[in-house]
């Protein structure tokens, strides 16, 4: 015991050190148990000094200690036991049950007054160390993956940006300065890379209104993404190009840049051009045609006119001035088209109003007598419809005033046309007069001609119903539907 | 001058050596849990001021290297040098996980040294019990900059001698190259070559 006492001594400064220290003899007899062992353990120094360490913790027989062991304790070369590789060498739980891991060297230590060999071993508490070391892995592989996926993104914009068919630059905001441009951008312009790269638009004479770049680089700043505007660029020949621009707000290395892409559009804007002409063209040719047949429409009806001056019965005349009428009631249809911008599409109440003005001229003599109104919803139809349409309103409201109000009796015409579900029209003539008489009756007196027609029309142009109902009156209703 | 290695003193060298790296496999052996096999195909010896054209080829990448000097009858440094990404290959195997990215960090240099450790010893360790030397050997040290040791080195004079042995390291179907460097300071290697021939002549005797 005095010889273990005073090793104790000897070794109390080991009990300083912030590692756990053993000094071994070369019988695995534990010399010294320094104070951070007996924290660590709960091992106390007088219950393992004298003992033999291989049977206190009988794993250190195992080979993969034993053998290097043997080697200190035989006058040998220090040897490391890595956590790594060992976790631990003396078993010892941290409060939360988990195992101290440690970094343990042995070494061999000479004691000059003694004959035995003896090792210094010293174990260092890597628990934390080998935590943060997993930590920073962790933390380090996970960068490495967003700089994977950076690097891919960046490849994919890299690839995107090259093959574009569109010129496309990217300008630092800062001085305007383009630091990159893709192929078709040197195609189009037929600048080259070492001409484009680090100068300015404003450097390259590049732009026609410089002041309009300058605007949407400002405008950038606000709103990060400007789509298709159209700018005039000089290309290095001189030639103006137009080009549909857009331009999204970068950030690289900290810095705003202007991604900007344009898309030739020269051609287009020249086909557009020419199509507007032949357009404008074509227009003054139709209304030109449809001025003609309104025209001669009326010089038919003047001959006709002209011809039942010369007519001695009384029916031809009628029935000429009827034929008047309507063809009368046709070129109105072609007048509108001409003199109205479309002329693909009638106006069908503007239509109405302006028919049954006619009618009320040509055929009532006191306007006073019978009142012509019209109503209608806003309703375009195509010259094909148009037509059976004024012809069929022209014979029903003709009819209406020369037979619902004989005897100088007074009374209403109306005219509605409303625009139903499914773009169906419905179009309405009744008046107040006395009724027009049953079919049977119709087949002897004079309007029977007149309603077939409109049926015929009706029916067979419009392809619409038709229908009479007779209340205070006549009302005819007439239904058909626009094609899509 | 050294005069230059007879054949007898060479084979005894190359047979320590062998011995040395025998044993290391061994002791890796009970370290990893599965068979280790350690070979030095190729051993030469030259001068200090040579080493740096054996080692270009080793020293444009970046190393991973443990050290510790020896002192007794002969002295110098012995280094265990290994490519990083080999050291990092290694330590994956020995430790049975994934090696992950090619970088080390001090968990892995740990373990590294540990190994460094274990071929060195057995290398050093035979070369003192075969020819009967005691040395003191310091701890061994991790480093990743090998020209720090040439430089080191290279203050002691150019006429120094190393003996440069490449190690092949086979371990689950991975084959690692290392070099072990052996620097000897002025005089040491004669002093080396002496104990050498008296094994020799103990051995024929």
């Amino acid at each position: 015991m005095d010889d273990n006492d005073s090793a104790i001594n000897d070794f109390a400064i080991l009990d300083l050190l912030p590692t756990g220290a053993i000094v071994l003899g070369n019988d695995y007899i534990v010399f010294f148990w320094n104070s951070r062992l007996e924290e660590w353990t709960g091992i106390n120094r007088e219950s393992i000094v004298g003992s033999n360490i291989l049977n206190k913790f009988p794993p250190l027989k195992e080979d993969r200690f034993y053998q290097r062991l043997e080697d200190v304790l035989g006058g040998g070369l220090p040897v490391i036991f890595s956590s790594k590789l060992h976790k631990y060498f003396i078993p010892s739980p941290l409060p939360g049950g988990q195992m101290r891991q440690q970094q343990t060297t042995v070494m061999p230590l000479d004691i000059s007054e003694s004959d035995g060999r003896y090792a210094l071993v010293i174990i260092e508490d890597v628990t934390d160390l080998t935590k943060t070391i997993g930590n920073f892995r962790a933390m380090r592989d996970k960068a490495l993956e967003e700089i994977e996926i950076r690097k891919e993104t960046e490849e994919r914009f890299r690839t995107a940006f090259n093959t574009n068919p569109d010129p496309t630059t990217i300008e630092r905001l800062s001085d305007n300065i383009i630091i990159d441009a893709n192929d078709s951008f040197f195609t189009v312009t037929g600048f080259n890379r070492e001409e484009v790269i680090g100068k300015s638009m404003e450097d390259l004479n590049f732009l026609v209104q410089p002041f309009s770049k300058n605007q949407l680089l400002d405008e950038l700043n606000k709103c990060e993404v400007i789509v298709n505007r159209e700018l005039q660029i000089r290309r290095k020949d001189s030639t103006i190009r137009t080009a549909l621009t857009s331009l999204c707000l970068l950030n690289i290395a900290g810095e705003p840049h202007a991604l900007t892409i344009s898309k030739d559009i020269t051609e287009l804007r020249e086909t557009q051009k020419k199509l507007q002409t032949s357009l404008g063209e074509k227009e003054v040719l139709l209304k030109e045609i449809h001025h003609r047949v309104k025209n001669n429409m009326l010089t038919i009806s003047a001959l006709l006119s002209l011809q039942a001056a010369e007519a001695k019965d009384e029916r031809i005349t009628k029935m000429v001035a009827e034929s008047m009428n309507r063809i009368q009631a046709m070129a109105m249809i072609h007048e509108t088209l001409y003199s109205t911008e479309s002329l693909a599409e009638i106006e069908l109440g503007e239509y109405l109003a302006k028919l049954c003005e006619k009618i009320q001229s040509a055929l009532v003599f006191d306007r006073k007598k019978i009142l012509l109104t019209t109503e209608s919803d806003e309703i375009k139809l195509s010259p094909d419809q148009a037509i059976p349409c004024a012809l069929a309103v022209n014979e029903l409201v003709s009819n209406s005033v020369e037979h619902a109000f004989p005897s100088n009796r007074s009374g209403t015409i109306t005219v509605e046309s409303s625009l139903l579900e499914g773009k169906k029209v419905k179009l309405t003539v009744s008046d107040n007069g006395v009724g027009i008489a049953n079919n049977e009756d119709l087949k002897e007196n004079g309007p029977f001609l007149g309603l077939k027609l409109v049926k015929s029309l009706v029916v067979e142009q419009l392809n619409g119903s038709f229908e009479v109902t007779r209340q205070t009156g006549t009302i005819f209703n007439i239904t058909f539907k626009i094609p899509e | 001058m050294t005069k230059p290695l007879d054949p007898k003193q060479t084979d005894a060298l190359k047979e320590l050596m062998n011995i040395g790296v025998g044993r290391a496999a061994g002791m890796l052996y009970h370290l990893v849990g599965s068979h280790v096999q350690l070979q030095v195909p190729d051993m030469t010896i030259i001068n200090l001021g040579d080493l740096a054209n054996q080692l270009d080829e080793l020293l444009a990448e970046k190393v991973a290297a443990v050290q510790f000097r020896f002192k007794g009858s002969f002295s110098g440094v012995a280094e265990l040098i290994f490519p990083v990404e080999s050291a990092n290959k290694l330590v994956a195997v020995i430790s049975d996980e994934d090696s992950g990215t090619t970088d080390l960090d001090s968990a892995k240099t740990a373990a590294l040294t540990e190994v460094g450790n274990i071929v060195l010893n057995s290398v050093m360790g035979t070369f003192a019990n075969m020819l009967k030397q005691h040395l003191e050997f310091s701890l061994p040290i991790y480093s990743e900059n090998a020209v720090d040791f040439l430089e080191r080195a290279g203050n002691a004079g150019v006429d120094e001698k190393i003996i440069l042995a490449q190690v092949h390291f086979m371990i689950r179907d991975l084959e690692i190259v290392g070099d072990i460097i052996l620097l000897f300071e002025v005089g040491s290697f004669d002093a080396l070559l002496s104990h050498i021939d008296d094994l020799i002549d103990e051995l024929e005797a």
